[in-house]
Parts: C-alpha cells; sequence; structure tokens
C-alpha cells in the first residue's frame, strides 16, 4: 500500500505536471489543425455535360459536394445520386448556396451526352463533369480519390472507387465528408472531427459545417 | 493527407437482415429454398446495368449455391455480384462459383452487398413492371421469379414500418 505521503508528495504532482503538458500539447495540435485544410491547389480543365468549362476557380465563390461515380455501376452510384436528390430537396433555398457535382471515373463510357441524360433522372442541380482522363486524374488526386479499373470477361470493365461525398468550402479546402450508412442515409464527418455531428440530420448538419 | 475518416474501418460485410424485419408476399419455393421479396430499382436513362435483389432461405441442413440467373430476356447478360466497401471504397466482384446459401440459413441479396448484376440492359427498367428470371441452384433445381421494379429509396419492407 501506498502511504499518504508519498501519494502527495511524488504521484499528484506528476500527475499535475502531466496534465498540464497534455493540454498544452492538445492546444497546438488543434491551433496547427484549424490551418490545415487540405486545398485543391492544382489547375485541372474539364467540362460539364452542358459544354461549360469546369476548373479550379469553379470551386471558389461557393462551397461545393462532389461525388465519384460512373453511369455502368448498378448499385451505390444511383443510390448515392438518389440521397444527394432526397438532401438537395430536403435544403430547399439552402440548396442553391451549394454546387453539387458528379465526376464520371469512367470517361470512356461517359460521355457528355449520355451523363446528362442519366443525370436528368436525378435533382437537376447535380451537374455531370467529364473530360481528358490526365485532367479528371489531376482531380482525383487533389480530393483523394481512389480509383481502379478492374477487368472483367468480355473486355467488360467495373471501377473501384470511393464513395465519400467530398465537401469542400467557397475557399475550394476539403472541410469534410459525407459516407454512406447501410446505402440508406448519409452522415456528414467535419474533417477534424471537431464537430460531433448528430446521425439523423444530414440537412442540418451540412448547414452548419457550410456555415450557410 | 488529411483523410481521416471517423469510421475509417468499416467494413461492410453484413448479408444476415435488411436494416428492418422483412415483409412481403411474394414467396417461391424450390426444394428446400424458399425466396421472397424479389425486387431491382429503376434505372436512369442510359443505364447499361441494373441490380437484382431478394431475400434466400435454405431450410435444409446441407449448403446450396445459387449458381446462375438465366432465362432473362431485358439483359445480355446476368453474374452474381458481391459488393464490398472497405475504407469507403466500393468494391464489386462476380462471384465465379455462385453464391453460397448456408444450410439453415438465409441470405439477403441487398444494396451494399450481394446482388444479381443484370448487364448490357435493352430497356430501362420501369417502375411497376415485372422482370423474370430463372434462379438456379445446385441442389434445389430452378425456379423462376418475377423482380419488381421500385422506385430507389424503397426498402422491402418500408410500408410497415416507416418508423422505426
Amino acid at each position: 500500500m501506498l502511504s499518504k505521503k508519498i501519494l502527495l508528495r511524488r504521484i499528484l504532482p506528476a500527475l499535475f505536471i502531466t496534465s498540464i503538458v497534455l493540454t498544452v500539447i492538445a492546444f497546438f495540435a488543434l491551433q496547427k489543425s484549424s490551418h490545415n485544410l487540405d486545398r485543391v491547389d492544382v489547375n485541372f480543365s474539364l467540362e460539364t455535360v452542358n459544354g461549360d468549362q469546369f476548373n479550379q476557380d469553379k470551386l471558389l465563390k461557393k462551397p461545393s459536394i462532389i461525388f465519384f461515380g460512373f453511369t455502368h455501376c448498378p448499385d451505390v452510384c444511383p443510390s448515392s445520386l438518389q440521397l444527394l436528390s432526397n438532401l438537395i430537396q430536403d435544403l430547399g433555398d439552402d440548396a442553391s448556396k451549394i454546387n453539387f457535382y458528379f465526376v464520371t471515373v469512367d470517361p470512356d463510357r461517359d460521355t457528355k451526352k449520355i451523363l446528362k441524360e442519366y443525370l436528368g433522372y436525378f435533382d437537376k442541380k447535380i451537374i455531370g463533369i467529364t473530360g481528358d482522363k490526365a485532367e479528371l486524374n489531376k482531380l482525383y488526386g487533389a480530393l483523394n480519390i481512389y480509383i481502379k479499373r478492374i477487368n472483367l470477361d468480355n473486355n467488360n470493365y467495373t471501377i473501384d472507387h470511393t464513395t465519400s461525398f467530398i465537401i469542400l468550402n467557397n475557399n475550394a479546402e476539403i472541410i469534410g465528408t459525407m459516407i454512406h450508412e447501410g446505402f440508406s442515409k448519409l452522415l456528414v464527418i467535419d474533417n477534424f472531427g471537431k464537430i460531433q455531428f448528430p446521425k439523423e440530420e444530414v440537412k442540418k448538419n451540412i448547414i452548419r459545417l457550410l456555415q450557410l | 493527407m488529411v483523410f481521416n475518416f471517423a469510421v475509417a474501418s468499416d467494413k461492410h460485410h453484413e448479408h444476415k437482415k435488411y436494416d428492418h424485419e422483412y415483409h412481403h408476399n411474394d414467396k417461391y419455393k424450390i426444394g428446400s429454398i424458399e425466396i421472397e421479396g424479389v425486387y431491382t430499382f429503376i434505372t436512369p436513362p442510359n443505364a447499361k446495368v441494373a441490380a437484382g435483389y431478394m431475400k434466400i432461405e435454405n431450410e435444409a441442413r446441407k449448403a446450396d449455391t445459387l449458381l446462375s440467373v438465366t432465362n432473362v430476356s431485358f439483359a445480355e447478360k446476368v453474374e452474381i455480384h458481391e459488393m464490398i466497401m472497405e475504407n469507403q471504397v466500393m468494391k464489386m466482384r462476380p462471384l465465379l462459383d455462385g453464391l453460397n446459401i448456408p444450410g439453415d440459413e438465409e441470405i439477403y441479396l441487398k444494396p451494399s452487398g450481394f446482388h444479381i448484376m443484370f448487364i448490357g440492359l435493352k430497356e430501362p427498367i420501369a417502375k411497376g413492371k415485372m422482370y423474370k428470371g430463372t434462379l438456379n441452384f445446385k441442389n434445389a433445381g430452378s425456379i423462376t421469379v418475377n423482380f419488381k421494379a421500385v422506385d430507389r429509396g424503397y426498402h422491402p419492407d418500408k410500408d410497415h414500418h416507416k418508423h422505426h
């Protein structure tokens, strides 16, 4: 058994100092992270399905929510586009304060025309983006999107890809993501875990994250 | 890079249940295999693929295998697929040896898990229509089912469990 004397003279001061040190470290860690957002600062030149130019400047002025997928994707892509459409409806007037993009990971098959007609089925605010592979790769890289082509039988292929929605503020900084929960819900995550968003309120969470 | 997802290792691999309890009237039975809740989603224009879902119950002690789906007139090719979500990356793979249905168990084909993949759609999947396909099991034999075309966001049990 420890005597009371040792406890008071040695352990308590040690604990006290440790806690101060930890507080200081935590303070600096948080300070650092708030100035450390990843920013899209690569020059890329892509096109919207309407033929407008889409480049890094379009990520300024307004916040953006970007999803990556392809029309030959049976499950997660249409589900995601449906969930995004539901969110846009929920946002009402606030939806016009955000740009929503669907960027193809399959430019070989997803032409502007095919993509435009496909997206017409979902909320019209979702803008399709396609372009040259090299230019698309710049955007995938800047947003940390994993893409891998997997060859199947008969010259067919599928594409493994990141299914998170990337949320950018109006300075093209990645401030958060939305991820799937069981394909029927979206969860909003801010990039530093500073805000613990309640699960059920995607719309409110987006408004809070983007400070709309 | 900054991307530390809060739920970094969520490997979706739950085939034992839907999110809610299951309710439906379409039931099929062949040997010890029972099938219900057979559906597919309406497809957007230009979609070349669609996925079919259902619940398969094996009442035998011995495992069975869904080997293939044939007799599908609305697509050029049909495969049985598994989807895996790893660190938010979606991976889809054909199950070349078929889908194993363990004895005394039920397997759910559902979004984010297993699905029947219809490749090369000859027409868009339209709401309310039924799409025929024959399921071929190794032991139980073959049975033709109707895939009901439903809206995306549909849950087989939604009508009964709007609030949970």
